[in-house]
């Protein structure tokens, strides 16, 4: 069993101790913000989400990359494991959205320029998903994911600077950068996100060795 | 007038169950697939 192995069973250990104590100060460390109170404080989960989805579907992109020269399964597992937790942050990116701006916008849903990239790439990785599963042969298989996580993340900046590509009059996102925010909220913010990659990475080396030990056994049989 | 508290609460929740439901997912699949490769070596 993977968590027999006392240094993974460690790191486990303490990605729950950091998931608590980054829980703890965002409930009790964070500043209250005027306008948003509590709704304000979505934001130390939901853009930490945004980032471990784009780092994953980064590490996707780079492993398709290497699968297509290399053509060694080890990579082939990396990019799958990378995609299924990319994908189940992005799903927690759309969800956690919606959830902050119902009350904050009035609606859960606009059809503006971050929202509609983030939903397209979302939806790219449900085609990626569809195609792992239904796509016949298996070396194809592998090759057509690889190529798909690479064109994916093409969609990565253009989310990430959506907001400077189309017009003003079209954005509903808050354009506040990162640097030009109170101290009081940019600490725990890095604190979250750091937390949050910690998370990915013990999830990410579980998933490579579920993936690989099925791989195994289908191998076998 | 909307409830703040209970909009953040509601996102965390969703946060915190996801991850946790992805680790026990996982460990089912694992504990599935070790017992697995057990009885298919013990047919052989």
């Amino acid at each position: 069993m993977f968590y027999e192995n006392k240094k993974n069973l460690y790191l486990l250990i303490v990605a729950i101790f950091l998931f608590a104590l980054n829980s703890l100060n965002i409930f009790y460390g964070t500043p209250m913000v005027p306008d948003q109170h509590w709704a304000q404080k979505i934001f130390y989960l939901h853009v930490p989400s945004a980032w471990v989805g784009f780092l994953s579907y980064f590490i996707a992109m780079i492993s398709g990359f290497t699968f297509l020269s290399t053509k060694k399964d080890k990579w082939d597992i990396i990019g799958t494991a990378c995609a299924e937790i990319g994908t189940l942050f992005m799903s927690l990116v759309l969800i956690t959205g919606p959830i902050w701006a119902t009350p904050i916008w009035g609606k859960p849903w606009i059809w503006e320029p971050r929202l509609t990239t983030t939903l397209i790439l979302f939806l790219t990785y449900v085609g990626y998903f569809m195609m792992r599963s239904f796509g016949g042969n298996i070396e194809r298989v592998k090759k057509t994911s690889a190529v798909i996580a690479i064109i994916a993340f093409l969609n990565v900046p253009i989310i990430f600077f959506s907001v400077q590509f189309w017009s003003p009059e079209l954005q509903s996102h808050p354009q506040v950068e990162m640097n030009q925010q109170p101290t009081g909220i940019l600490i725990p913010f890095l604190i979250s996100l750091f937390v949050f990659s910690f998370i990915f990475f013990v999830m990410l080396s579980y998933r490579k060795y579920v993936i690989s030990i099925n791989k195994n056994l289908t191998n076998n049989v | 007038m909307y409830n703040f508290f209970n909009y953040f609460f509601f996102t965390y929740l969703i946060v915190l169950l996801s991850i946790i439901l992805w680790f026990s997912y996982n460990l089912k699949l694992e504990k599935k697939i070790r017992l697995k490769n057990v009885k298919d070596l013990e047919d052989e």
